[in-house]
């Protein structure tokens, strides 16, 4: 039998800080590299009793994507990386001038969110313009269910590519 | 007492003993699930007398030293060969039967001639090497089943005439004909005597050879090559002829199997048809360099028995198909398991 | 007497040389008939190159340990799925993703290196067929897990990865999230026309963790334990007698071979775009093998300079046949065909030489001794 002096030397503990160092680099990853999806949406909407108008005209940047124009009722998802994410928004008050609002920085409660561009450009929160979104599923993918249903291979197709 | 019982799982070997245990569970439990316990007897028997000669090809080869015959598919594509010639003929009934065994004998005889000699060229390592010639055998005769003049019409593709189809029927030709003959029916219980008889008679012939001058010379070779090349026995001359009485069972054995399922596999099919029956005579007791037509009878009841009954169980009871997978986790695991004791080192 | 001397070398070169010539030969032949242009051939052999090299370099360090050619390398594959299976179903996307696959496949590879490792250990002088049916008797076990434990058991939910009856895994998945993520991340396209279509892509990244593996490679072969595995490789007695750890060597062997194994398949799998679940590893193994035996390498030595050999012949047929098959008879079915046939030949006919050739020097050296011991008698 190994000592208890033996087992816990240094190349155990070197080992164990390896470990630790990988295991906290898959975290990190996870974070970093999960792929979430954000609807960014101008319709009307009520939020906690208040409504809020669907803008007219908005200029609205995510991160470091593209810059895109909505227009009343239009929605669109965004793919986004990382944990923190800023949105900037141009819009147009009444007399159409344009304006700048300050960037609102945000984290996403959910994989699919949506934002309500109304309540942001109306000055809420962010916390409370952002809810978890369920998008309803396309029917064409309940149709190819049944053909996908996976058939137990042992030994693979003889003319594979590689 | 329990160390007599100790003796006998060590002598029936523990794998074999879980695996008949396990057969056992199932078969008590198919009542309780619904199923009817005569149909899967039934469902077994056919299986047996389908698939027990393919398991018999493995035995010469193991008694001469060439271990578990993984070139199993060459022997196969002999059959093929003569199925398909045969039905090329067109003659119908139980003459093509005959004729399919007959045409396909000179190729096992051919094929495995050379098999042989390739054998005895890299003793040592016969099973790998036997693996990639039944693989490359199979991949070789694909593209001779496209290119080869054949043109009857019900083995060539319709709309090109020409090349065969993947899948023939032997309806019309020896479609079931050991399966009907002498068959015993009671309610739903049926039982081909003609295709055990059938399987029975080959094992007898390898039997009865096994114990001629030439048959113990040959396992003489296989359980000690040093003393059988000191008592004059020409060793690569009854390797060879194993491999050739284990190619020509194999043809012989697609050909029962092809009446009893009613359907010539050509292209891919053949590929790993070697996997269930050496899966199968591990099972019943065999070693990589001992086996017997016990094992054979054994293995086969036993693997065939398994394959059928899983499936229908676990449907019932789980609502889930489980049973391929685990299949493929037993069988294979039955080969690793033969392959990793200690025991026949040398092979 | 100088004539001679060189027609004698020849022989001998062409003798030890006789797979990757036939195939030099092979696709001669095949290039004209299938007629395609020259850059589309170096595009599509760079391509696979990249997607397949570090496959085939995993290939390497078994032989050196003399365990012949290592078909539980499909083991590594399936980690290496399972890491993937993991970042789809999580979206973890691009080179980030690939990593985690990697972090994650790593263990999974570790613990089945070592339990074929410890099989190979039991079934010494049949490694190869033992490895070949450990890959078969773990594709179950993999399939297992997959199609049934994948969702209850182990937790994943994605619609992306999980069919729609909860549980097991769908037979394709997509891999929009990490393909080429590698190979895009910086590349350059040379000779292209004005549209950005054809030419040559050359992927830097991808080339330049394939030269590191092969640097690795080479660094292992001088360190302690590379030179125990040559040691055990030339012969086990003799080196348990040095005091090496035979047994622990071997499986340190498998272990390297199946965690490189995996990261090749990720790098496979990134460079191909989509995952075949139950069937993309079965036939790694086989064509891994067979690319190396096309380059040159025997069961007992193979070198970096046979992996790229061979995935150059090899490939180079397994793009022509199918074309040349079709322009020749009018059927594409015929060089598919052909291709495996080839393959699979390949792989019968280096098995086969190896082996006489062994026995052919065993014979030799029983002779020399013989002689020798006649001499001082």
């Amino acid at each position: 039998m190994k000592s208890a002096k033996e087992i816990f030397d240094i190349r155990f503990f070197v080992r164990l800080g390896c470990i630790a160092v990988i295991i906290a680099l898959a975290v990190f990853l996870y974070f970093f590299g999960k792929q979430r999806t954000l609807y960014v949406d101008n319709w009307s909407t009520e939020i906690d009793g208040t409504s809020y108008r669907a803008v007219d005209w908005a200029m609205v940047k995510v991160d470091d994507g593209k810059e895109q124009e909505y227009s009343p009722r239009q929605r669109r998802g965004l793919q986004l990386r990382g944990t923190e994410h800023t949105i900037y928004i141009t819009t147009e008050d009444d007399n159409f001038n344009e304006v700048v609002l300050d960037p609102v920085t945000f984290t996403l409660p959910s994989d699919n969110s949506i934002i309500s561009l109304p309540a942001l450009v109306a000055g809420l929160d962010a916390e409370k313009s952002i809810q978890p979104f369920i998008p309803e599923p396309s029917p064409v993918q309940a149709g190819s269910a049944e053909a996908e249903a996976p058939a137990v291979d042992e030994f693979g197709s003889m003319t594979s590519d590689f | 007492m329990m160390d007599r019982i100790k003796e006998l799982a060590k002598s029936f070997g523990l794998p074999r003993l879980i695996i008949a245990g396990f057969l056992m569970a199932l078969f008590i439990i198919s009542p309780f699930a619904g199923l009817s316990i005569t149909a899967a007897i039934t469902d077994v028997a056919g299986r047996f007398g389908q698939n027990a000669l393919m398991v018999l090809a493995m035995v010469p080869m193991i008694h001469s030293g060439c271990g578990l015959n993984f070139g199993l598919p060459l022997g196969i594509i002999a059959g093929l060969l003569g199925a398909t010639l045969a039905i090329e003929t067109g003659i119908g009934g139980p003459v093509s039967f005959l004729l399919a065994m007959l045409y396909s004998t000179p190729f096992a005889i051919i094929f495995g001639w050379g098999y042989g000699k390739l054998l005895n060229r890299v003793k040592g390592s016969e099973m790998m090497i036997a693996t990639y010639v039944g693989f490359s055998s199979v991949a070789f005769m694909s593209i001779m089943w496209l290119i080869l003049p054949y043109s009857s019409p019900t083995m060539v593709w319709g709309y090109t005439g020409q090349g065969l189809r993947t899948t023939i029927s032997t309806e019309g030709f020896y479609y079931h004909i050991l399966r009907d003959t002498l068959a015993i029916r009671i309610g739903s219980l049926q039982i081909s005597i003609a295709e055990i008889l059938f399987f029975a008679l080959f094992a007898f012939i390898i039997w009865a050879f096994l114990h001629t001058k030439t048959g113990t010379a040959m396992t003489a070779v296989g359980s000690n090559a040093v003393f059988a090349r000191a008592s004059g026995i020409n060793i690569d001359k009854q390797r060879t002829l194993s491999v050739i009485m284990s190619t020509w069972l194999g043809a012989i054995g697609i050909l029962c199997y092809q009446q009893g399922y009613g359907f010539v596999q050509l292209y891919q099919g053949p590929m790993y048809m070697a996997m269930p029956a050496v899966s199968a005579i591990l099972i019943g007791g065999a070693s990589v360099n001992k086996a017997s037509i016990t094992n054979v009878i054994i293995g086969t009841i036993l693997y065939q028995g398994i394959v059928s009954m899983t499936p229908s169980v676990m449907n019932s009871l789980i609502h889930t198909d489980m049973s391929e997978v685990l299949r493929i986790i037993v069988s294979n695991g039955m080969i690793l398991y033969a392959l990793t004791r200690k025991s026949g080192a040398s092979r | 007497m100088r004539k001679e001397l060189n027609a004698a070398a020849v022989r001998k070169f062409a003798a030890n040389n006789i797979v990757p010539i036939i195939f030099i030969v092979l696709c001669a032949v095949c290039i004209p008939i299938a007629g395609y242009s020259g850059t589309y051939l170096v595009d599509q052999i760079i391509t696979r190159i990249v997607r397949n090299s570090f496959l085939v370099l995993s290939l390497l360090i078994p032989i050196m340990a003399g365990m012949g050619l290592n078909f539980g390398m499909t083991l590594g594959a399936m980690a290496g799925q399972i890491g993937i299976i993991f970042i789809t179903a999580w979206n973890v996307v691009s080179i980030p993703g690939l990593l985690l696959a990697a972090i994650i496949a790593t263990p999974i590879a570790v613990l089945l290196g070592w339990f074929c490792g410890k099989m190979l250990n039991m079934a010494r002088g049949r490694e190869m067929i033992t490895s070949y049916m450990i890959s078969f008797f773990m594709n179950g076990v993999y399939q297992l897990v997959v199609l049934y434990g994948m969702g209850p058991v182990i937790p994943l939910s994605s619609d992306q990865v999980i069919l729609p009856r909860g549980y097991g895994v769908r037979n394709t998945i997509d891999l929009l999230n990490v393909r080429k993520s590698i190979d895009n991340f910086w590349s350059i396209k040379l000779f292209a026309d004005e549209n950005g279509a054809g030419g040559i892509t050359i992927p830097f990244l991808t080339i330049i963790l394939i030269a590191l593996l092969c640097i690795v490679i080479i660094w292992f072969r001088k360190t302690k334990i590379g030179q125990d595995m040559r040691a055990v490789g030339q012969d086990m007695e003799v080196a348990r007698e040095a005091g090496i750890k035979v047994e622990r060597t071997r499986i340190l062997a498998i272990v390297i071979s199946t965690v490189f194994a995996a990261y090749g398949m990720i790098i496979y799998l990134s460079n191909m775009g989509t995952l075949n679940t139950y069937n993309s590893h079965s036939q790694i193994g086989m064509f891994s093998i067979a690319a190396l035996l096309v380059g040159g390498a025997s069961v007992s030595k193979a070198s970096i300079k046979n992996v790229f050999l061979g995935i150059i012949l090899f490939h180079l047929m397994f793009i022509l046949t199918p074309q040349a098959g079709k322009n020749l008879i009018g059927q594409a079915q015929i060089g598919e065909f052909f291709r495996v046939f080839v393959s699979y030949g390949v792989i019968t006919l280096a098995l086969v030489l190896y082996e006489i050739r062994t026995r052919r020097e065993k014979a030799e050296s029983a002779r020399n001794l013989a002689l020798s011991q006649e001499a001082t008698a």
